[in-house]
């Protein structure tokens, strides 16, 4: 073949171009530290870097929705132990005063003011708060003390608002309560629930309503906070005072009854103001033990929800791992290999730079005198 | 006795000639060396042979035995040029521009898509579900809703913004597609121009040496915006030879130029395959919407021959090809190929048309044909027209552009078949959020009563939009949404917008407390999890092989192109190794012209001296 000057150049200067865009790819990678630079470097590559992206950033989102869970559970346990703590102490009360020989005086006396005392730290307590937000409160929209007694006003306004769905209140009767669907709440027995000043309120409707299952259901359904804590697996983090208070104990025939614990003490509180028997506070025995067996089980309840979580926890920061090796492994270069390679594209440009001027310099003319 | 005898300054003549030509390819010599750097210069040589004795043989009697030639002669000044090779270069070239324009296409865009990154469409879709877990975790606050709020404005600014990129770079090669045309036609009308100089000038019997290169130069660019099919024919045999140029693919190929008859071809405007009929005189509303980035061009430019168009046609009336009649350019077109008729939209019956075995030489005017499928301006052109369009024009950048704008299938992928996609997941993204959204309930500081929304039938939930809609759900027509208005709805705009967002699935009343996350935890964030998602299957799956989709066709056009590049190149060495000019060859000749020169005044001195000796030392014998 017939070789020319032009054909020379231009060979050299698209090999040169050839080795200069290699440099320029071992550059590239050694300094940005990626072995993918461009989608079409390796679309297979980068998609599954994407995918493991995407994986470590959910599993960062569940970590941190853990996190709150934590904060939750934490303060909901607390606060059921130190409920726990004070049904103790109500059952201890009632033992006392329960003894033949402490006299009914002493009883409205003496043991009457503890009991107050206990009633309003149990108020309190379902009433705690943690950072701001009710343990108890369920998803409470606007951030009002959940347990509350019924005020004049709270009756007023709950007859109006009766009155609105079409359920007047009767004179002197007391108005019913409506529920979610805007229809009244009923008991068990088919009656409608209705609200009398100073009675017990969580989130504005008596806790009464509540000793009926299905309305205790219904509120459990609409109104527990539950986050994610893995890819559709939801945990609730809150219980409803509702769930933790409300606990089934027999009356003093043996029939089976709702209670809740605010009521129980103060039906206590007033027995012993009355004052009561011995035997009529004994009765109240029973109902005390009811009542710590039932937050006991709520307090297990958490626990088993606390193991998931722990579970779940720990899967997180294996997967986390694993994916982020995934990524690296897809996205970064193996700065060792991408050194060499910049040194042998850098030798090989080197060589051709100097290997140019030696082939394109001479011709015939710089031999001829 | 006969002698012929020779004159005595004959030897002179011979030397004569000897010093003119050699002073003539010495000129020759240094018109290559001036043209080293010439782009399409060819190399010349002066063809020259021995001049022939004068005498007949019957009058060659003489003492000295031998017949001798009268020194050297010169015929043409001719140029090392391979047809073939001119060929085979012009054919990668158009291969190879196709794929230029392509790669430098998707190379733009990749950047557009530029993954992986932190502000892509990928990582805004997973901060938009990172913002609703964090609603789930507190859904009556404000920090969350807004954080969700802006997580979506985010998302929907960046699919904007990925349509505004394309759709500007769609309307940037319209814009091309008008220069390059243009382009075309100024070289056809230079190539014919040049036609007739190197017609004229070769009617002297002369080549035109560096006509024809910057013919072959303006060849070459040509080829590389459309494919040509270069022939030079000749009418007769006393003729210069004519040049015709056709472009184009099979049944498709017309003449661009024949001779000195140039084709135009002419643009005409036909509807855009991204289609949108936004009305800018008219009210926004339902059917009427208006991008938020920016709309795409109602009309693209298509190509075809000028309505002046004018082709020779040899068939005879049995359809039979046949050899051109005197006086008609030899017609590389239909060499072979039947005429489609449809093609004709005029034509001019020139010979008798009672003798099947008549030429039939037709003059057609050609307009915007189509093998019979006229294009439609009031309808984006289909794909057999489309295909009958790049068929007209063959490879070449035109195409490589054409492909682009227009490309809308697996075939020709192309910026309408990326914007399609980017449109059916911010479609699929507005269908299927707004509807799990549509059952959930507002916050109680949301100004908004329930059911809002005209039309909206569902049995629960308040129906409030998250995403923009325009008032189309509930006509099951969601094709007017595209990702340039893809965007929050007007309801969700504002900062008090944000408790309009519905995360409870029981409604949520100023006087109960009532009211819970659940539609976001249990709907709208599974959404992004799921793998049932109708059309999508999955929102970043169906991304990521969007992403791949551009990755490999990338990927492919960069092979494609390395490897058109290494046959163009080929070629061109090829026909550099003929044509190009070597400078040590040159000097080599250089030298042996010199010398040529030197020993022809040589011998002028020795016949100088043989005279002298003639003239003025003989006779003189004894003087």
């Amino acid at each position: 073949m017939r070789i020319t000057n032009g054909m020379m150049s231009m060979t050299y200067m698209s090999d040169l171009q050839n080795n200069l865009q290699r440099l320029y790819t071992a550059q590239m990678q050694q300094s940005s530290g990626k072995r993918i630079q461009r989608l079409s470097d390796d679309p297979v590559g980068l998609i599954q870097g994407l995918n493991a992206r995407q994986q470590i950033s959910r599993i960062e989102q569940f970590q941190r929705n853990i996190t709150d869970a934590r904060r939750w559970q934490d303060a909901s346990e607390n606060s059921m132990r130190e409920m726990s703590a004070l049904i103790q102490d109500a059952y201890e009360l009632t033992v006392q005063a329960g003894s033949d020989t402490v006299p009914d005086e002493v009883r409205a006396s003496s043991i009457a003011p503890k009991a107050r005392a206990l009633l309003e730290q149990l108020i309190n307590t379902a009433n705690a708060t943690s950072s701001d937000e009710y343990t108890f409160g369920a998803f409470n929209l606007k951030n009002q003390v959940p347990v509350t007694r019924a005020t004049a006003d709270d009756v007023l306004a709950a007859s109006n608002a009766a009155a609105a769905a079409g359920f007047p209140t009767a004179p002197g009767a007391d108005p019913v309560v409506l529920g979610p669907n805007g229809t009244p709440l009923t008991n068990e027995d088919g009656t409608s629930v209705v609200m009398k000043e100073g009675d017990i309120l969580y989130n504005g409707v008596p806790m009464s309503a509540y000793y009926n299952r299905d309305n205790l259901e219904t509120l459990v359904e609409n109104n527990t906070l539950e986050f994610q804590i893995g890819f559709n697996l939801p945990i609730a983090v809150t219980m409803t005072a509702p769930e933790a208070m409300v606990f089934s104990t027999t009356d003093k025939d043996g029939e089976l009854v709702m209670q809740d614990m605010i009521k129980t003490l103060e039906n206590f509180c007033e027995a012993l103001e009355r004052p009561c028997s011995a035997e009529e506070a004994q009765d109240f025995i029973r109902q005390f033990q009811d009542a710590q067996t039932h937050v006991d089980s709520c307090v297990s309840e958490m626990g088993g929800r606390w193991n998931r979580v722990d579970m779940m926890e720990d899967r997180y920061s294996k997967d986390e791992l694993m994916y982020t090796t995934v990524k690296s492994t897809l996205e970064d270069v193996d700065i060792a290999e991408a050194i060499m390679n910049f040194s042998m594209t850098s030798a090989v440009y080197n060589a051709s730079l100097q290997l140019g001027p030696r082939v394109i310099q001479p011709t015939l003319m710089d031999y001829l005198r | 006795m006969g002698s012929a005898s020779r004159s005595s300054f004959f030897g002179f003549e011979i030397a004569k000639t000897g010093l003119f030509i050699s002073q003539h390819n010495l000129n020759v010599t240094g018109h290559n060396i001036s043209n080293v750097n010439t782009p399409g210069y060819t190399r010349q040589r002066l063809v020259t042979s021995a001049i022939e004795p004068y005498s007949t043989i019957g009058r060659l009697a003489t003492y000295e035995k031998g017949i001798l030639g009268g020194g050297t002669q010169s015929h043409v000044i001719e140029q090392l040029r391979s047809d073939y090779l001119d060929r085979e270069f012009r054919l990668q070239n158009s291969n190879l521009n196709t794929w230029a324009k392509r790669l430098e296409s998707f190379e733009f865009i990749e950047e557009v898509f530029s993954e992986p990154n932190e502000v892509g469409y990928l990582s805004h879709l997973q901060d938009f579900h990172n913002a609703l877990n964090d609603l789930v975790t507190d859904s009556p606050g404000k920090s969350q809703r807004t954080e969700l709020q802006s997580a979506a404005k985010k998302l929907t600014a960046t699919v904007n913004q990925y349509y505004r990129q394309l759709i500007d770079q769609q309307a940037g090669l319209n814009k091309e597609v008008e220069a390059k045309v243009g382009e075309v036609n100024r070289l056809s009308t230079a190539i014919g121009d040049l036609n007739k100089l190197i017609y004229n000038f070769e009617m002297t019997g002369e080549h035109a040496n560096d006509l024809r290169d910057q013919r072959n130069v303006l060849l070459d660019e040509l080829s590389s915006l459309v494919e040509i099919e270069v022939r030079e024919y000749q009418v007769a045999s006393h003729e210069p030879k004519r040049l015709s140029v056709t472009i184009g693919k099979g049944t498709s190929r017309g003449s661009l130029v024949d001779h000195t008859t140039v084709n135009a071809l002419e643009l005409k405007e036909v509807k855009n395959r991204i289609e949108y009929d936004y009305d800018p005189s008219q009210p926004e509303s339902d059917t009427n919407i208006k991008n938020e980035v920016g709309d795409p061009l109602d009309n693209v430019l298509a190509i075809v021959w000028a309505d002046d168009y004018e082709q020779i046609v040899l068939e005879d009336r049995r359809n039979n090809i046949v050899p051109p009649p005197a006086g008609y350019p030899f017609d590389p077109l239909y060499e072979g190929v039947p005429r489609p008729e449809a093609n004709i939209t005029t034509a001019k019956v020139l010979s008798d048309p009672t003798d099947p075995t008549s030429p039939r030489v037709d003059v057609a005017w050609f307009d915007e044909n189509y093998n019979g499928d006229p294009l439609d301006p009031d309808d984006p052109p289909s794909s057999a027209q489309m295909q009958l369009m790049y068929d007209l024009l063959g490879e070449g950048e035109i195409k490589g552009i054409l492909t682009m704008r227009d490309g809308d299938d697996d075939e020709n992928i192309g910026i309408p078949y990326l914007v399609h996609q980017l449109d059916t997941i911010a479609r699929s993204i507005v269908k299927e959020f707004n509807n799990l959204h549509n059952q959930g309930y507002p916050d109680w500081r949301s100004s908004i009563t329930p059911i809002p929304v005209p039309g909206y039938t569902g049995t629960e939930g308040a129906g409030i939009d998250f995403f923009a809609d325009y008032g189309l759900q509930y006509a099951d027509d969601y094709s007017k949404i595209t990702a340039g208005n893809f965007k929050l709805d007007d309801n969700m705009t504002g900062p008090d917008d944000v408790w309009n967002i519905a995360c409870s699935d029981v409604p949520v009343t100023d006087d109960n407390q009532e009211g819970n996350n659940h539609n976001t935890m249990d709907k709208l964030l599974n959404l992004f999890d799921r793998e049932d998602v109708p059309v999508v299957d999955n929102f970043s799956d169906y991304y990521n092989s969007f992403l791949l989709t551009i990755g490999f066709t990338t990927d492919y056009a960069r092979t494609q192109h390395t490897n058109k590049e290494t046959l163009a190149l080929s070629a061109d060495t090829q026909r550099m190794s003929i044509s190009a000019v070597s400078i040590d060859e040159e000097m080599t000749n250089m030298i042996k012209f010199q010398h040529a020169f030197a020993a022809s005044s040589r011998v002028i001195t020795a016949m100088d001296e043989a005279l002298n000796t003639i003239i003025n030392g003989m006779g003189v014998v004894g003087r």
